[in-house]
């Protein structure tokens, strides 16, 4: 978690791709795709801010209305400060309300549509980036956006009407003295901007610091067993730790002097503000010029700035890391969707497999399949094996269509898969991976997870059918024990179960299954070998091998090596062949010689 | 419970003692000083309202000397109370390290990781965010109301009544919105949390989630997270919306009853306008006393739960403690037997009942049998994790609770089943038990545990990243990543529980080949489920609903035709074959 904040605040810092009025457009194009509540928002913050600039005149009214003992005329200005108030308040309910909401709605919006785009987008083009950035992307840089989109706009625009209209009044109501007061606004904004930008890079160095607090902590917590084991590291941990926390606690410090400095900074305008209005100001009342409501109401404009300039000076401070969020936003939105040219609609049925000289390699220039055909009837039963980097997994990518052969050609049911729609292939085609996928929510959920139209009496027939009750049954509440994050509360062989399960329920015309490599003991081996060749039954089954009993029973197993078909054949054919079969299906018995 | 709570917070207090009274010091003369410039300014207005220009101006500086002095005092409060809560943190963090670092294995296994974090973090700011509050921002705030509820009465009792009257609203209001604000807000952040994982299981499993074609269960998923998001956020926006432009209006209408009913009073000459306009200016002081205490309330009962959370872990006991009298342990042989040991983690269901066995010094011997026969359990016995309730472990003829810790596990290098990668470079990994180890010695651990060659392969080598800072480990990398991390302590007795688990066999093997052959002397206990590690332990023992049921040699087993021939016999089917 700390290291991942670490990296968005170095991104912050990062170039940029786009010009800044570029991505302030995408913004603003984003803040009015909500019409009708950007139009109440709008009309709402500049009522309020109308109402507001309009309070200290009526104060003068109702100041000067006292001094010269004008009841009737106090009671009417007061009628009217009350009505102001009152807008104000049915204001500033719309206001907030209709900020939030376009703010959420937006985030809303945009959060949906990355993640459809997530599903969508080529896997090259994930997989150079670290998990952690992409999430981000989809979170933290939607809720940026979300803010400054919509309030955090208007608010600007609000705050410089706001500066203005107060300018104007005070103008209205004494040239002279507003002319001084002018005066203190650049000095606000100085002070502020001054403060801010060091107290944005406190904050900064904060955040960082309790990065490293949380993820040392984090870290020994998760990591509690080696942490135990050499519990004799005890004292350096805790010597380190101290060093981080007390890190920790002068960056916060150091923060808290410096936005602490605001007040007395502000202090002084204030103070400046208030003697200039009171002995200039107080000089013009006595010579006539100026009435001690308009004096009052001066007080009340002064006021007016503070808040204003403060938020305008955060805003432009701001703006490169707010902007610097949109375009990883619409990057990200960029990035090129899967190919899905086919026409072909209906999944292929026979569930024939054929591979046709095929050439492919991730980088240009380096091949990992050199030249493989072969073909695999349907119902046929092929193990694939080969040493580590033999290109095995490449072949399961290319029939399932994530990258596409440089050469030569990859049928199904002797169709090109390029012909079919990706659903259709791919509703054919069902993976079991070496590692199953795991998602939170509990075990039925997961193996739903294929075929969501299933219930859960389904799964119960299924897991009977294929005579794994008992794995599932030992774990505490069946189906519906919750799948903690990577299934870590799950054994190996119940991982592959719902793999199974997930087979069994979505009933696909092709089966690829790359074995988990990790073993199991022999009595969950058994039975998981046994569930094995019912899935197999009544379909095409590749399997990418690592286990015995797989092997031995293939109909047919393809060797590869090096990116070529080295050897095809039966299990005891291939053994007395005595070639790389043999020597590899020796080491797993661990009778090679020694 | 939360009284007691407090007072152990307050002992946390007591140790700065001269920052807090600085603190508490600085905010009541802050408030002073801000509750002095209505009073120079009513006389002010008053002298303006005379008519006499030259006594205006020592009224107008004392205005502006004391305008200054609230915004230094202000800084200072602010400051001060900051560094206070930061001191506070710092020390309560230190001693809740320093206390998990004590507690023992057990507790981890029982406790959410994410959970005992934000005890360490979250809870603590919560609580000391309170103290700072009730230190600078409450204390002045009560004094605040005292001293403008004084001040007023004895200018109107009258309108201060008036002016008053929607004032206990706002303290309502608030108090209600930090109620349902908590609420909606950890539900939300709950939510978020959620969709972060799920979007992040799903990037992390990108390749599957498309070959399962499981966009439609997945999409229905997020969605219905996304918009439990947006309902919470809407809620939290409409409770906001309905309660601080009420709060300001509130605030607005209490001046405006003051000039209104004090502006009468002035046109009938019962009142000066100087006290009118301090009449507004102390209204106007009112509105954030009943924020505060609003928010006071709430935060009060918020950071006694977060306290509660944070003392309950540190009076949580060690499981496994050191004898008073423990003596380092000087493992000579390497002998380990266990004589009758018992063991349950929950004190209901026994996972051992009995166990007794002897390994010789420097044999090689491994423990097989069913999942959930108590394999792991009982070598966790041995660097003593757990204490088993009966029976005992000996190291070379010495029971392990009579050791000291820190000699025992130096000693006896265990590799667990599950493996932890921290968010550090590979080399540091490997460091982890021995952090001055040079170069030489790192280099040489990884090479045993045949992860050398890949470390090579990387472009950083030995300062590559790894763990959720760096690259991502596979299971196989990830288990001779600790087992590099175990041999490079050099222990007397090594311990593999089935750390090879996910380790191709052809690697698996060259890794216990260069173990036996480097370690030779060494006492090694291995858990596995692969025949090919059996066939090269000197003994083999078979465990069974936590008894041991068989022993000897692979070959012997076999013949015996007992449990181990039973489940192992299986598993090469057509090994004659060969």
């Amino acid at each position: 978690m700390g290291w991942h904040f670490r990296r968005l605040l170095a991104e912050e810092e990062a170039e940029r791709k786009y010009p800044d009025r570029v991505l302030i457009a995408k913004l603003i194009k984003l803040a009015l795709s909500y019409k009708l509540y950007f139009i109440a928002l709008a009309i709402a913050t500049f009522a309020r801010i109308g109402l507001n600039v309009l309070m200290p005149y009526t104060v003068k009214f109702l100041v000067d209305s006292i001094v010269s003992g004008n009841l009737s005329s106090l009671a009417y200005w007061s009628v009217v400060f009350l009505a102001l108030a009152l807008g104000s308040l049915i204001m500033g309910f719309v206001n907030s309300y209709s900020s939030s909401y376009l703010g959420n709605k937006v985030m809303y919006d945009l959060r949906n549509e990355m993640y459809r785009h997530l599903h969508r987008v080529r896997l090259q083009e994930v997989a150079g980036e670290p998990v952690g950035k992409i999430v981000s992307r989809i979170t933290n840089d939607v809720d940026t956006i979300g803010n400054v989109a919509t309030s955090g706009l208007l608010d600007t625009i609000g705050d410089v009407i706001t500066i203005g209209g107060a300018m104007l009044m005070m103008w209205s109501l004494s040239p002279q003295l507003s002319l001084v007061c002018y005066m203190l606004i650049p000095l606000m904004a100085l002070a502020n901007a001054a403060v801010i930008s060091k107290a944005r890079k406190a904050y900064r160095e904060t955040r960082r610091k309790i990065a490293e607090v949380t993820s040392r902590i984090s870290q020994d917590v998760a990591g509690a067993s080696v942490v135990q084991a050499f519990s004799y590291r005890k004292r350096r941990n805790v010597e380190e730790f101290r060093r981080i926390n007390e890190e920790n606690m002068r960056a916060n410090v150091q923060a808290a002097a410096i936005t602490s400095s605001m007040s007395p900074l502000m202090a002084i305008i204030q103070a400046v503000g208030s003697a200039i209005i009171l002995i200039y100001g107080g000089n013009l009342v006595l010579q006539g010029l100026l009435s001690l409501g308009t004096l009052m109401a001066f007080y009340g404009y002064l006021d007016m700035f503070f808040r204003p300039v403060r938020t305008l000076v955060m805003f432009f401070t701001t703006l490169q890391s707010t902007l610097a969020a949109t375009e990883r936003v619409f990057t990200f939105l960029e990035w090129e969707p899967e190919r899905d040219e086919g026409e072909i609609e209906e999944p292929p049925m026979r569930g024939e497999v054929e591979f046709r000289n095929v050439t492919f390699g991730y980088e240009e220039g380096v091949p990992v399949l050199k030249n493989v055909s072969f073909k695999v009837r349907p119902g046929e039963f092929v193990a694939i094996v080969g040493p580590t980097g033999a290109g095995k997994t490449t072949l399961v990518n290319l029939l399932l269509r994530f990258y596409e052969p440089w050469s030569g050609e990859i049928l199904v049911d002797g169709v090109d898969v390029r012909k079919y729609k990706l659903s259709a292939l791919r509703g054919a085609i069902l993976m079991v991976p070496q590692e199953p996928l795991l998602i939170s929510g509990s075990v039925l959920d997961n193996v739903l997870l294929a075929n969501p139209r299933a219930t859960a009496e389904d799964v119960k027939r299924a897991l009977k059918a294929l005579g794994l009750e008992d794995i599932i049954e030992s774990l505490p509440e069946g189906l519906e024990t919750r799948v903690l994050e990577g299934g870590k509360n799950l054994s190996v062989g119940q991982r592959q179960v719902i793999s199974f399960l997930r087979v069994f329920i979505a009933n696909p015309k092709i089966l690829v299954l790359d074995e988990a490599t990790s073993s199991v003991d022999p009595y969950t081996e058994a039975k998981l070998q046994a569930a094995l060749e019912k899935l197999a039954r009544s379909r095409t089954t590749i399997v990418i091998a690592h286990r015995l009993q797989t092997v031995v029973n293939a109909d047919r197993i393809i060797v590869l090596d090096g990116g070529r078909v080295v050897e095809e054949g039966r299990h005891e054919e291939l053994l007395r062949k005595g070639g790389v079969y043999a020597r590899l299906y020796g080491i797993q018995l661990g009778i090679a010689a020694r | 419970m939360a009284e007691s709570y407090g007072r152990r917070l307050l002992a946390y207090v007591a140790r700065h003692w001269r920052l807090a009274a600085l603190t508490t010091a600085s905010s009541l003369a802050a408030t002073l000083a801000t509750l002095v410039i209505p009073l120079y300014t009513r006389s002010a207005v008053n002298i303006l309202v005379a008519g006499r220009l030259d006594q205006l101006l020592p009224y107008a500086l004392m205005v502006v000397v004391f305008t200054v002095l609230q915004g230094v005092l202000g800084f200072a409060t602010n400051f001060t109370s900051q560094y206070l809560a930061q001191r506070i943190i710092y020390d309560l963090r230190n001693d809740v390290y320093r206390h998990l670092q004590e507690l023992s294995l057990g507790f981890y296994k029982r406790m959410d990781t994410g959970q005992l974090v934000a005890r360490a973090t979250s809870d603590i700011e919560v609580s000391s965010r309170f103290l700072r509050f009730a230190f600078s921002g409450f204390s002045g705030a009560v004094l605040t109301l005292i001293i403008a509820l004084y001040m007023m009465f004895s200018i109107s009792p009258i309108l201060t009544m008036y002016a008053l009257a929607p004032l206990p609203l706002i303290f309502l209001l608030v108090r209600r919105y930090a109620k349902h604000a908590r609420a909606i807000f950890d539900r939300a952040r709950a939510v978020y949390g959620e969709m972060t994982s799920h979007v992040t299981e799903v990037v992390s499993g990108l390749r599957v989630v498309r070959a399962l074609n499981a966009f439609t269960f997945l999409w229905r998923r997020f969605i219905a997270l996304n918009d439990e998001y947006l309902g919470l956020s809407l809620k939290a926006a409409k409770l906001r919306a309905s309660t601080w432009p009420l709060v300001g209006f509130l605030s607005m209408l209490s001046t405006l009853i003051v000039l209104w009913a004090g502006g009468s009073m002035v046109v009938q000459g019962a009142m000066s306008i100087g006290d009118l306009v301090a009449m507004v200016l102390y209204v106007g002081m009112m509105t954030w006393p009943f924020i505060a205490l609003g928010f006071f309330a709430v935060m009060y009962a918020r950071s006694m739960a977060a306290l509660s959370r944070v003392f309950e872990l540190l009076d949580t006991e060690p499981e496994v403690k050191e004898a008073e009298d423990a003596v380092p342990l000087e493992v000579k042989r390497g002998e380990v037997e266990l004589r009758d040991v018992w063991f349950s983690y929950d004190g209901k269901k026994w996972i051992l009942k009995g166990v007794s066995f002897k390994v010789r010094p420097g044999e090689v011997v491994a423990i097989v049998g069913p999942a959930g026969s108590g394999k792991s359990t009982l070598v966790q016995l041995i660097p003593r994790f757990y204490d088993p309730q009966r029976g005992a472990v000996l190291i070379d003829g010495v029971d392990v609770k009579k050791v000291k810790l820190e000699s025992l596990r130096r000693q006896v290098g265990i590799v667990h089943q599950d493996i932890y990668v921290f968010p550090d470079t590979i080399k540091n990994n490997i460091a982890y038990g021995k952090p001055n180890a040079s170069m030489d010695e790192i280099v040489r651990a990884a090479k045993l545990a045949k992860l050398h060659d890949f470390i090579k392969s990387l472009p950083k080598g030995y300062d590559t990243p790894v763990g959720e800072r760096g690259i991502t480990l596979s299971g196989g990398q990830r288990q001779r990543l600790a087992i590099a991390r175990t041999l490079l302590i050099d222990p007397k007795i090594i311990i593999l529980d089935d750390s090879t688990s996910n380790v191709d066999a052809e690697t698996e093997r060259a890794i216990y080949e260069a173990l036996t052959k480097h370690f030779r002397g060494k006492t090694i206990i291995v858990i596995t489920q692969r025949p090919s590690t059996m066939k090269l332990a000197d003994r083999i023992i078979v465990l069974d609903g936590g008894r041991v049921v068989e022993e000897g040699r692979h070959e012997e087993l076999l013949r015996k035709g007992g449990v181990y021939a039973r489940l192992y016999g299986m598993l090469a089917p057509k090994a004659e074959v060969v």
